[in-house]
């Protein structure tokens, strides 16, 4: 039996993640009665592994950036054998455990259409001009460490805080960079280095991978939340969206959920729903909400709901230097980073651009397991403490990013077959790189190369490139795609349904591209940005 | 329904089983065997898996789920060594530990990770990690954490002297050249 857990509110917001408490937190300043579905937990400081002495294992299991590892009972599985999801069910959503790198798009980003068009892909219905300042407003409430200045960016102001401190492997690598002439610049972290906003500075112990306990990373559970709660928002968390539901004149009237904690479903009604589950639950829940009136889901009568996935082309190294890294102490999130070939140049064969990243590390056992890529594991007997030595505080851990084109073919769909916990469709999704993006990325790969060479190291992996490429998917985007028509496009420029007025989504799937840089940034920019535009739109509807 | 709310559930989690894996007293012998052979000492300090304890940390932490496939295991090596792998000769455990690596990859690296995760988290290695390495490592990540100078912009390895960069503003994007 379904109960009517509520009165009528203003706004439904589904999923409590960067964009959705980004959304909670802006309409209740100005006003709206807001009630917000989270399916995971509100997690406690104590849940993080941090001080444990097997804190190492954790990332291998609970603390696993893959659902599929966790199986925790608030995670839904992706079916999949192309890539590995990172994505987590908690209050903050994915925000509970990332490296906080702190990347804006750039001008160009938005406007991929004009400049190639390749694939379809088309431009964004905003520009960086229109998002710049909701850029600048998340970067206050987040709390974002980083220095002003960077010739390849626009002028922007001062970082509430200054740049997180460099380990000595940042400087080994700023000195690659030196040597070939490349850009870098110190990077934007989502973590405080000074007390900020009520909460505590980062104290260097490497683990952002497993959340913070301290809070000094910028999870949207400690920066936008107890402020959003304050304002009125009802976060009603181990409260799973089990699909949204219509009225009979084809709106959006609420959604149906499921209390985790005892098994009964509710119903809450809304004159706005906001569908804000990431790039794989968004079309997930809009596939699994088809009724009468739309039976192939919502938002989708053009059949685009899910197609356009993005993840970015990525590739991490390992660079292993005779000389000591200290890469066990600091932020895990880039030290620097490297925009020398981020716009395009047809010079490469490819369209689109890279970022390079210099991240920090783990601990002795990931070391002794072979870093990051994990294929150079020390070997077992009599040598294993030698090849350790080698390992231990000697590497650096860099990521390439480059862009990847909004292809109709990498698509999420519901599985046929299995389900989560409480017998909701899993997500399935299809992913491979197209042929741009894979000469894009292996050119990545050989400038982060050269550069790890540059700067002295005497070994480098990489996770493989070619038929075994598996990527990491840290980034999930398109999916849902702001566009400019209702024939390209699930949702306009002020993230409103083509098809339901009053339906809004807001978070990577909104993305047109995906540019070459870590989305949550713009996501968290796009939530607040889509909370006014709510505002504004809100008297239009019928 | 009943799942924990907040936190994990104890079958994915790092932390400790409420019950240690039911091994025999032969076959965790066998087990502290293994594992003195994958990690022995190192001669200048480092104590072998053994030492300190991870047999145990293997029994405490393994997924209950995998118990059997790892009593498999352990039974593969005592097969090969013709006993407990405790009672042969250091040779005669090499050379079994190597048949099982060849003939059950999938136990061997599975014995081999938690073996490495196992011996890490130690704190008596931890602590070989500041006494032989003379490096400041903690035995986790917090409470102590670490100090580290702050960003210093007059450095030119933090902040570049010279810096370089470019980026095209919106009304310059113009269409590219493609060759495809």
């Amino acid at each position: 039996m379904t109960s009517v857990a509520n009165g009528w509110v203003d706004v439904l917001v589904i999923g409590a993640g960067m964009a959705g408490a980004a959304v909670c937190k802006r309409l209740s300043e100005k006003g709206m009665r807001v009630v917000c579905l989270e399916q995971g937990p509100l997690l406690h400081p104590m849940e993080h592994p941090h001080a444990n002495d097997e804190w190492e294992l954790s990332f291998a299991r609970e603390w696993s950036w893959d659902p599929n590892v966790r199986r925790l009972p608030q995670d839904y599985p992706v079916v999949t054998d192309a890539v590995q999801p990172y994505l987590f069910n908690a209050v903050g959503g994915s925000t509970n455990h990332y490296a906080g790198f702190w990347h804006r798009l750039h001008p160009s980003d938005f406007r991929k259409g004009t400049e190639h068009g390749l694939e379809g892909t088309i431009d964004w219905p905003m520009s960086y001009e229109d998002l710049a300042p909701y850029y600048e407003l998340n970067d206050r409430e987040v709390g974002v460490s980083g220095l002003a200045g960077d010739p390849a960016h626009p002028p922007r102001t001062e970082r509430p805080c200054p740049p997180l401190p460099h380990g000595r492997y940042a400087s080994l690598m700023a000195a690659g960079f030196e040597k070939l002439g490349w850009h870098w610049w110190p990077a934007d972290n989502a973590i405080i280095s000074t007390a900020y906003d009520g909460r505590l500075p980062c104290n260097n112990c490497v683990a952002c991978m497993a959340g913070c306990p301290r809070g000094s990373l910028g999870e949207a559970r400690v920066t936008y939340w107890p402020k959003a709660v304050r304002n009125g928002v009802d976060l009603r968390y181990n409260c799973r969206a089990e699909r949204i539901t219509v009225d009979g004149r084809g709106r959006a009237r609420g959604a149906v959920y499921i209390d985790r904690a005892t098994g009964a479903r509710h119903e809450v009604s809304a004159d706005v729903v906001v569908v804000a589950c990431n790039a794989i639950g968004t079309p997930r829940l809009l596939l699994n909400s088809a009724c009468a009136l739309f039976p192939d889901g919502l938002a989708n009568r053009n059949g685009l709901v899910g197609k356009h996935l993005m993840h970015h082309g990525y590739i991490l190294l390992d660079c292993w230097f005779e000389q000591e890294t200290e890469q066990y102490k600091g932020a895990f999130g880039a030290a620097i980073y490297c925009q020398e070939f981020y716009e395009t140049d047809p010079a490469r064969g490819a369209v689109n651009g890279i970022t390079i990243t210099v991240g920090g590390g783990y601990g002795p056992a990931s070391a002794a397991l072979g870093g990051t890529v994990g294929r150079a594991v020390a070997p077992w007997g009599p040598g294993h403490h030698l090849e350790f030595r080698r390992r231990f505080n000697h590497d650096v851990f860099i990521a390439v990013q480059s862009e990847d084109l909004p292809c109709a073919w990498n698509a999420v769909t519901l599985d046929p077959e299995r389900t989560d916990t409480d017998g909701i469709p899993a997500a399935r999704v299809s992913y491979s790189l197209h042929p741009n993006d894979e000469k894009l990325l292996a050119f990545g790969v050989e400038r982060a190369r050269e550069v790890a060479f540059a700067a002295g190291a005497f070994e480098v992996d990489t996770t493989p490139l070619g038929p075994a490429y598996k990527p990491p998917a840290w980034h999930l985007m398109g999916t849902c795609r702001m566009g400019n028509s209702p024939q390209d496009s699930v949702i306009n420029t002020y993230h409103q349904s083509w098809d339901i007025p009053n339906l809004f989504i807001c978070d990577g799937s909104a993305m047109t591209t995906g540019g070459a840089c870590n989305p949550t940034s713009t996501i968290g920019a796009l939530g607040l940005r889509c909370a006014d535009m709510i505002v504004a739109k809100r008297r239009e509807l019928p | 329904v009943n799942q924990p709310l907040s936190g994990f559930s104890p079958i994915a989690s790092s932390l400790p089983r409420e019950a240690p894996a039911a091994f025999s007293l032969q076959e965790m012998e066998t087990l502290k065997a293994a594992v003195d052979q994958i990690i022995p000492p190192s001669g200048d300090g480092f104590p072998s898996a053994g030492e300190v304890g991870v047999h145990h940390f293997i029994a405490r932490h393994l997924p209950p789920d995998d118990d059997e496939a790892f009593r498999a295991g352990l039974h593969a090596l005592e097969a090969s060594a013709g006993g407990s792998l405790a009672s042969v000769v250091v040779e005669q455990r090499i050379a079994a530990l190597h048949a099982v690596e060849r003939d059950r990859p999938d136990f061997f690296r599975s014995l081999l990770r938690i073996t490495y995760y196992g011996y890490y988290s130690r704190p008596a290695v931890a602590q070989a990690i500041r006494d032989v390495l003379g490096y400041n490592y903690n035995d986790h990540p917090q409470p102590y954490a670490y100090r580290l100078p702050p960003f210093d912009a007059r450095d030119p390895l933090q902040k570049p002297a010279a810096p370089r960069g470019a980026y095209v503003e919106t009304a310059r994007v113009r269409r590219v050249r493609r060759d495809d």
